[in-house]
Parts: structure tokens; C-alpha cells; sequence
């Protein structure tokens, strides 16, 4: 279909910028190699503990961490960044905004990643899954992406073209909810240079994390991809968009439900029910929507199937598309209450995470790659049959690795929930539900291992494509300039406005929208907000008047160092601090958590995932400090076959101390407020040590330990102290009502 | 034609008269099975709400409440049984089989050894014992734990009380069977007099 354009209408020059796009593939290469090859040595690592060489920075705790923000913020960030580069240039008849900004954009953001890199491995981390990064580079990255929003914006207001392609509002929604989660998540307070506590604590942490968690997904792993979808589907497959009003419609009740859905991350947990209830209510909601793009997509390419079995492109996106709609149909189901029992914490959830990231995200970006790499080098790509290959080995791995672990985490699940005949659990041994699905891990690895191996051919077809082809230029079109608006416009509209049918009137009204990107802006930012603060406020306010527990008291600067170790170390990839409300596990662990035990939590602990069992109430189950100390420096020395990384470098390392008063007066100042008092503020080191020597002297009453020196110096003692008080506060309150 | 004008009429697949660096976008109509997946999830999501929160739904919260105060009122109190009483009953062969039943998934042989002859625990299959031979001081091992609980109690194995003696008599048993080749005794800790019963 050719433009409409008036006789009256000038041809302009525009110069489409290939460099910066470029980058962002190459990029996007190099870190999806990176990140693949992270996730395929902690699945490694799961199966086989050994594989971390016993190294620190090799160890699962902080690896994960790593592998999750080199998929996400490196893979698919620059992935979307290369597909926006691309299309948004040609959807609005103009280059990027600015050279410079461009620049600043793809360095800056290479910057944060490498940042990152050089950090997380190392211990520094704020604990918040998905938003490990500390707060220095917490702000590097909010200074990238405001850059990244004027170039973007800037591009939309000198455009030539009037209308905004349905693939740039997911762009605009793309930004402005990933500011809004970023600001809205990172609001911490710094210790030093590499240490912050955050504001929010205890059920508000875990509220604005899962608000974050959640919504990341939906703005950094959907959205944007919808938008890539939206330009590169119709341009492979040289086919209409099927339906026009399926765009309006779920374009505006995706981003309005998705806000809503954060809390079925915390079900039946100590958050307030009704924020639960809203979550899996907002979550059966979401299917209409998600499925609205995976049709819109599918639909798409109705008379283009017999290109599908020829073009390695279209089988890519085809099948993204394909594993978007699994995705999201397994996610509302997994929100619903009773799934969510059995599916949360296992590896069901690690599954379903991988049909989105490996599916849907990384399908996409390959077909999107294959397909604009060659445009832009004005050449073929090297190797079509690599490319086919490639699909392959990618789609075999992921459907292997969401099996595996579909098995596994249904397995693992409903043995720890197994209840025998005199309801008392049937597993108590956790090694028992390891053993269970230490198959599965196995089976997981390989199937990583095919989908790396996918990426690694693709990275060499493209590196071949773009060595062979002549330098990449620039992309030189006439285009017909904007011209002014006319009154005609609105009378048009008027028209349209009041012919017969709905679908028309909101054709109409979207077309004003879409000729006005001030009030699709606008009506975004009102439409995304809406459900987080409907859930947020009320929680923050709920949170602050959580019922005190007279006996929950804050951390001792012992207990406190350890936790801050706990944290270093990622224990909590692995393990949760969250008992929930459900019969099995207080079986297991003992009574429920209560929000009010939380309130002096910065950051909240509670994890997601039990690779080892819950430690919330570790300091009852198991008091023994000489049993932790021979667990953490080898765990299978008292626990067979356990898969836990070792630590010794906790039984040598001596603690550090240096910033400990710092910590106690940051934790009490406005607005965080804990009471520490000013004199254990000042002697928050001495009481740190008096309290090891304790635990020190209750050590060596054991024969192995009584020979060591320097014992009470050692991190080892701090998280014992830690994990000796887990969930015994309550306990304390239970005492104190039975003596009255 | 202005290019913003929606093309007219519902038919199938009438493009939209306005393409983006060409693409075209039909104005077909919502699937209609869409829509009614819109409509039944938003029903039940509605449905959802007030089944948890006004009608008659349980969340987890009350369940677990409910079932504790039930297990509460149901906890028969174990009679104290004397030394005589245990070790009659550690004669019983059907008791003895329970107890071996039972030693697999309680972890006892990550620290006594596959064939409990002792590792990080100490051998159970010798004529000595660290805590003095009788029953009561097996079963209150295995109540209690030893060591601050590295030799697990109840709290952590989760057995009955009825099942800990279960295990105690199959432990006794383990001792008047005589020596396995395994640990030697820990000299220092194990009482000198050998098994009695
Ligand atoms: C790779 C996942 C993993 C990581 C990381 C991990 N653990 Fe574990 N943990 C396990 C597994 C599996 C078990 C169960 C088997 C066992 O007892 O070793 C376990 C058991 C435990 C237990 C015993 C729980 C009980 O009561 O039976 C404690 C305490 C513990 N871990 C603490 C920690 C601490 C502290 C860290 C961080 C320094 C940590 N874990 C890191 C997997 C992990
Ligand atoms: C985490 C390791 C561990 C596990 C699991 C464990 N034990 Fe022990 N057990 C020990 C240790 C250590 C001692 C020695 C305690 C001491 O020296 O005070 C011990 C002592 C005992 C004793 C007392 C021995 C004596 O000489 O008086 C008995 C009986 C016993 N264990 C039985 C069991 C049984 C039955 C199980 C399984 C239900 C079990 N243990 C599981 C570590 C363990």
C-alpha cells in the first residue's frame, strides 16, 4: 500500500542511523552469550556443588544474581534498545534524535552492566532480587535511561509522521514504567559506597520489590517486545497487522491489569489478604490482554504460514510468539491460590521464568537479529541453514528445560506439601526432595547447554554476515514532510465520531490519541499508576501500623553483621524466610510468619526460591551454633548429599566491623527510625565482639572447636548469630503471655 | 481519503488506509472468542473476590488457624512410660520393625553411618552408650537431642512420641545384637559399662 501523500507535500532527505542499532545487536550478542553461559554454570553448579571450585565470587548465591541481571538488563535491554533503534527511526520518518544522546545511551548502558559485573560477584549487592545493584549505580542507570527517554521522545517530536504506530506506545510504556519501578524500588539509604539499607521494611519491602519484580517483567520483557514484535512480524512476513482495535484494546488493559498482579508473588504470606486476593483477582484478568497481542501477533501471518517453513526468521518469531501465549496462560495459573501453594518457591517457577526469558524474549530478539542485521549491512545473512539449525537447538532447549523443570518443581512441590494418612508430613529429611529431583537438574543443564549452544552460532552467523558485508552505512530515503495540521482534522474526527458501531468511535477517539503523544504520555502515566498506588499506599500505611510484637526487637550489631553476610552471599536465592500460612509448613517449620516479626527487616528476606528449606524460624529448629558451624564450612560433611555451596572462607575471614556503628545509625534515623539507642550506637562494635565471645565460648565446649584461636574474630560467628535468632521473637512473646 | 480516517464497514480484513514504513493494519474486528475470554475471566476474577472474602471461600490463613486449634484439642499427652514399661516393650518385635522402618527418612544415617556403626555420631550398634544404658535416656535423646541439637530432638525430626519409642527399642536391639566392626567407642565419653538389658 503506498503513502498518501498530497501533490503539495515536499520531499525530505532523512538519514537513518544503522551504527547505534548495530552496536546494540553486537551487544546484545556478547552479553547473551555471557549471561547463557552464567545460568548454564549455576545449573551446573545445582547438580554438581563442586563446580564452584569453592571460590566466592564463583558461588551459586552470587552468581545467580549475576546470571539473572546479564539476561535481563544486558541480553534482552540491549535486544530491545537494537529493535527500538531500528524500527522507531523508520515508523516516524526520521533519525534518532541525537548522535551524542545515542552514544551516551549504549556506553552508559554497557557501563551499568559492567558496573554491575564488577559487584555483584563480589559481595556488593542490595538483596532485592532483580534489583541487586547498589545505589551508585542505581543512579548511573536512572541518568541512562532518562537519556535513552530524550532521545526517544526527542525522535517522536520531530517526526514525519503524524500517527504512532502501535509498536511505539508499548515503546513509551516500556519507559515510563521501567522509570517509575526503578525510582519506586530504589528509594535506600546509604551506608557507604557499596552498602544501603532500603526505607521501605519488612511486608512494604516485599510489596514494592514484587510491584518492581513483577511489572520488570511487564515493562522490560513484554512490552518492549510487543512493540519489537509489532514493527518485525509485519515487516517479515509483509502482512497487514490483523486487527487494528485488538491493538487499542489490549494495549491499554495490558498495562492497566499487569500493576495489579505483583502481590501473587507473595501469596499466603504474611502480606495483608485483600492485597493477595487483588493480585490473583488482577491476574486471571491478565490472560485476556496477554493473549490479545499473542493472537494479534499469530493472526498476523494467516497467508504467510508457507514462508514460515522457509524463512528461519519468521519460524523465530512464530515460535516466540508461540511460547509468549504458554507463558502467560502458565502464569495465571500459577497465581491462583491453590497452584500457587504447591508451584511457589519450586522450580516450577524457574520454569515458567525460562518460557518468558528463553521463549518469548530471546526467540524474538534472535528472529529480529537475523532479520535486521542483513537490512542494515545491505547484504544476506551468512548462513540461512545456521540460522535454521540455531532454531532448533533453541527451541529443543527450552522446551527441555521447562519440562525439566515443570517435573521438578511439581515434584518437589507436592512432596513438600505430602501429608501422610495422620496428617504429619511424609518428607521431613529435606534431602530427601533434593534427591527427588536431582534428575531433573541434570536434564535442565543439558537443555541450557543446547539453547548456548544455539546462541553461540548465532553469534558467529552474524559476526560472518557482518564481516562480509561492505561497511555499514547509513540508510538514505526521501521521505514526504509533516504538514501542518488542518482544521479539517477535527472535523473528520467529529465526523467519525458519530458514525454507527463502537469499534468506530474508538477508532477515532485512539486516532486523536495517537496524533498526540502528549496524551498518550499522559493517559499512560494515569493508567500505570493507577493499580500501584491503589496496592502500594495502603500497604505502606497498613505497613507502618503493622501490630507490634512486644517482643520482636531489632538486630543485635552482631546479628546485624551477619545478616549483612547472609546477604553478601545470596543465601536467600536458595533459601526463603517466609513460612507460609498453610498447614505443611507449619508442620515443618513452625508456627506462621507474622508480618509484625518483619518490621526491622531491611531488606526484606524472604525469597522466592527453596533450594534448601525455609530459615525462618532457623534459630528454633536448630539452636546449635557448632552444627552451624560445621554446616556452612561444608555442608555435606553433616548433611549427605546435600548441594549447598561450601563456605570456608567464613570460618577464616574476620569480620568487619568498620561500618557497624554507621549501620546502627543509619537503621535509626528518619525514616527507617529503629530503636538503637545512642550508647549501642557509639558501642556497637564492643557489643558485636562481647557477643561473639559468647558464642565463641559455647563453641568450644565442643572438642572440635576448642583448640581454635581467634575464633570470635570470624564472619562464621556473626551468621550464626543471625541464624541462632531466626523466628525465635515470637517465641519470646508466647513465654512472656504464659508467665502472666 | 485523509490518512487518518478509519476505512468504513466491519468486513473482514478492509485495511486501514494509513500505512507505518509499510505497514498496513486491518481493522477487523475482536476475535469474538477473545472477547468472551475478557468477559469469563473478569467474571471471575469478580467471582474470585467475593468467594475469598464475603461468601463462603477459606483463605489459607483461617484453614491453618482452624486446623491447629483442632490438633490442639486432639493432643493426647503421652503416658510416661517407666524403664520397666520400655524395655518390655523393646522385646516386641513388631515395635523393633516399626523403628527400623522409620530410620531411613529421619536422617539417622547421615550421622551415624549407613549402618548406624557410627561417623559424625557416634556407633549405635556397640555395647557402650555415652548417656548410660537404659531405654529412658535413648528416648530422651531422641526427644530432646543432644548437644544443643546436633543430635537432633523432636523439634527437628518431627516423630510422635510414640514413634521415638519405636526407634529406641530398634536402637536398643542394635546394642544386644553385639558389636559391628565400626567407630571404636569414643573412650573419653562413652560410659565404661557395657549394655545391661
Ligand atoms: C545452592 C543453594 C544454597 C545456597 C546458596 C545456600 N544453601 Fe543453605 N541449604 C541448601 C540446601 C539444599 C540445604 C538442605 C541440605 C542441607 O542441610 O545442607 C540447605 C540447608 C541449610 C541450613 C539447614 C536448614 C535446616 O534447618 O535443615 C542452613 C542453616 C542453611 N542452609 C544456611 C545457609 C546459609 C547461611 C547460606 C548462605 C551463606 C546458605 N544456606 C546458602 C542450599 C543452599
Ligand atoms: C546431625 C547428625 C545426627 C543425626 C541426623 C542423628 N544423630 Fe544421633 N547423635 C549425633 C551425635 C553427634 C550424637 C552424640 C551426642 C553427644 O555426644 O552428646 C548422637 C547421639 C545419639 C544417641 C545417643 C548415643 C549414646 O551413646 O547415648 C542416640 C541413641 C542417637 N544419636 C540416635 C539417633 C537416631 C535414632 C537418629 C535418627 C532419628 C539420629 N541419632 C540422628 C548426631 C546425629
Amino acid at each position: 500500500m503506498s503513502e498518501p501523500t498530497s501533490p503539495a507535500a515536499n520531499l525530505e532527505t532523512v538519514v537513518y542511523d544503522n551504527r547505534w542499532a548495530s552496536n546494540f545487536v553486537i551487544a546484545t550478542l556478547v552479553w547473551g552469550i555471557i549471561g547463557m553461559s552464567l545460568g548454564v554454570t549455576i545449573a551446573l553448579q545445582l547438580a554438581f556443588p563442586a563446580a564452584n571450585l569453592d571460590t566466592p565470587w564463583l558461588t551459586y548465591g552470587r552468581l545467580r544474581p549475576l546470571h539473572t541481571n546479564a539476561v535481563i538488563f544486558a541480553f534482552a535491554g540491549n535486544a530491545i534498545f537494537a529493535g527500538i533503534y531500528f524500527s522507531l527511526q523508520r515508523l516516524l520518518k526520521t533519525r534518532m534524535f541525537s548522535d551524542k544522546l545515542s552514544a551516551f545511551h549504549f556506553w552508559g548502558w554497557q557501563a551499568v552492566i559492567v558496573a554491575g559485573v564488577l559487584t555483584i560477584p563480589f559481595g556488593f549487592t542490595s538483596g532485592k532480587e532483580y534489583a541487586e545493584l547498589e545505589w551508585p549505580i542505581d543512579i548511573l542507570l536512572a541518568a541512562v535511561w532518562l537519556a535513552f527517554g530524550l532521545n526517544m521522545f526527542g525522535t517522536i517530536f520531530r517526526r514525519r509522521e503524524r500517527h504512532l504506530y502501535v509498536a511505539i506506545w508499548f515503546y513509551i510504556a516500556t519507559w515510563l514504567g521501567i522509570f517509575m519501578l526503578h525510582v519506586g524500588n530504589s528509594a535506600v539509604y546509604p551506608v557507604t559506597l557499596f552498602k544501603s539499607y532500603p526505607v521501605y521494611s519488612g511486608i512494604q519491602d516485599a510489596l514494592v520489590q514484587w510491584w518492581y519484580g513483577h511489572n520488570a517483567v511487564a515493562f522490560f520483557l513484554t512490552t518492549p517486545f510487543l512493540g519489537i514484535m509489532y514493527y518485525f512480524i509485519p515487516k517479515a512476513a509483509e502482512r497487514p497487522v490483523y486487527s487494528y482495535r485488538l491493538s487499542i484494546v489490549h494495549y491499554w488493559s495490558l498495562i492497566f491489569i499487569y500493576i495489579w498482579a505483583g502481590p501473587h508473588h507473595l501469596l499466603h504470606t504474611a502480606l495483608p489478604e485483600w492485597a493477595q486476593t487483588l493480585g490473583v483477582a488482577f491476574s486471571i484478568m491478565l490472560i485476556a490482554p496477554s493473549w490479545g497481542g499473542m493472537i494479534n501477533g499469530l493472526l498476523t501471518l494467516r497467508g504467510a504460514w508457507d514462508k514460515v517453513r522457509e524463512s528461519a526468521v519468521l519460524k523465530f518469531l512464530v515460535a516466540a510468539v508461540t511460547f509468549y501465549g504458554m507463558a502467560t496462560f502458565e502464569g495465571c495459573v500459577m497465581a491462583l491460590r491453590e497452584v500457587n501453594a504447591l508451584s511457589h518457591n519450586t522450580d516450577w517457577t524457574i520454569g515458567h521464568v525460562h518460557n518468558g526469558a528463553l521463549g518469548w524474549v530471546a526467540l524474538l530478539s534472535f528472529g529480529m537479529i537475523y532479520w535486521m542485521v542483513p537490512k542494515m549491512y545491505k547484504t544476506k545473512l551468512w548462513s540461512e541453514g545456521l540460522a535454521n539449525l540455531h532454531f532448533w537447538l533453541a527451541t529443543i532447549g527450552v522446551a527441555t528445560y521447562a519440562i525439566a523443570m515443570w517435573i521438578a518443581g511439581v515434584t518437589g512441590g507436592a512432596m513438600q506439601l505430602a501429608f501422610d494418612e495422620n496428617s504429619r508430613l511424609v518428607y521431613t529429611d529435606w534431602m530427601q526432595i533434593v534427591n527427588a529431583i536431582m534428575p531433573f537438574y541434570w536434564v535442565r543443564f543439558s537443555g541450557g547447554c543446547l539453547f548456548l549452544a544455539g546462541m553461540l552460532l548465532c553469534a558467529f552467523n552474524i559476526w560472518r554476515t557482518m564481516a562480509n558485508a561492505a561497511k555499514l552505512e547509513d540508510d538514505v530515503v526521501l521521505v514526504p514532510a509533516l504538514m501542518r495540521e488542518s482544521r479539517a482534522v477535527s472535523v473528520e474526527i467529529d465526523k467519525a465520531l458519530r458514525e454507527e458501531g463502537l469499534g468506530k468511535k474508538t477508532n477515532a477517539l485512539h486516532d486523536l490519541v495517537e496524533r498526540w503523544p502528549t496524551a498518550l504520555v499522559g493517559l499512560s502515566v494515569v493508567v500505570l499508576a493507577i493499580g500501584g498506588i491503589c496496592e502500594l499506599v495502603p500497604t505502606i500505611i497498613q505497613g507502618a501500623m503493622t501490630p507490634r510484637i512486644a517482643s520482636v526487637k531489632p538486630y543485635t550489631p552482631l546479628e546485624l553483621t551477619g545478616r549483612d553476610i547472609y546477604i553478601r552471599e545470596g543465601c536467600s536465592v536458595c533459601h526463603t524466610q517466609m513460612i507460609r500460612t498453610l498447614r505443611a509448613e507449619v508442620e515443618r517449620y513452625g508456627v506462621y510468619s507474622r508480618a509484625g516479626e518483619f518490621i526491622y527487616d531491611r531488606p526484606f528476606l524472604w525469597g522466592s526460591k527453596r533450594t534448601g528449606p525455609d530459615l525462618a524460624r532457623e534459630g528454633v529448629n536448630r539452636p546449635s551454633a557448632s552444627w552451624h558451624y560445621l554446616h556452612l564450612e561444608k555442608p555435606r560433611s553433616v548433611s549427605q548429599g546435600s548441594i549447598m555451596p561450601n563456605y570456608p572462607w567464613l570460618a577464616t575471614n574476620d569480620m568487619d566491623l568498620s561500618s557497624l556503628s554507621r549501620k546502627l545509625q543509619v537503621l535509626a534515623s528518619f525514616p527507617m527510625n529503629t530503636p538503637y539507642s545512642d550508647s549501642e550506637i557509639r558501642g556497637a562494635v564492643d557489643i558485636a565482639k562481647a557477643q561473639a565471645k559468647k558464642i565463641a565460648a559455647e563453641l568450644r565446649q565442643d572438642a572440635h572447636f576448642k583448640d581454635m584461636k581467634d575464633l570470635e574474630n570470624k564472619e562464621m560467628l556473626a551468621i550464626i548469630a543471625y541464624l541462632q535468632r531466626l523466628g525465635t521473637d515470637l517465641g519470646k512473646s508466647e513465654k512472656a503471655e504464659a508467665a502472666k | 481519503m485523509s490518512n487518518f480516517t478509519p476505512t468504513s464497514g466491519d468486513s473482514i480484513d478492509q485495511e486501514r488506509s494509513h500505512a507505518f514504513d509499510g505497514i498496513t493494519e486491518y481493522d477487523n474486528n475482536l476475535p469474538r472468542w477473545w472477547l468472551w475470554m475478557l468477559y469469563i475471566s473478569v467474571a471471575v476474577a469478580i467471582w474470585y473476590v467475593f468467594h475469598f472474602h464475603f461468601w463462603t471461600g477459606v483463605l489459607s490463613k483461617a484453614d491453618v488457624d482452624d486446623w491447629l486449634i483442632a490438633k490442639a484439642k486432639e493432643v493426647v499427652v503421652a503416658p510416661v512410660l517407666s524403664e520397666d514399661d520400655l524395655r518390655k516393650l523393646s522385646n516386641d518385635p513388631t515395635r523393633i520393625a516399626a523403628g527400623q522402618a522409620l530410620i531411613p527418612s529421619k536422617m539417622c544415617m547421615t550421622c551415624h553411618g549407613p549402618t548406624l556403626t557410627g561417623l559424625i555420631g557416634p556407633n549405635l550398634t556397640d555395647k557402650y552408650s555415652i548417656y548410660g544404658n537404659s531405654m529412658t535416656e535413648i528416648v530422651k535423646s531422641l526427644t530432646e537431642g543432644r548437644m544443643n541439637n546436633v543430635m537432633p530432638g523432636q523439634a527437628i525430626h518431627k516423630m510422635t512420641s510414640d514413634e521415638i519409642i519405636s526407634v529406641a527399642c530398634y536402637v536398643a536391639n542394635l546394642s544386644r545384637a553385639g558389636e559391628k566392626p565400626g567407630m571404636r567407642p569414643q573412650a573419653a565419653k562413652e560410659k565404661e559399662d557395657p549394655i545391661k538389658y
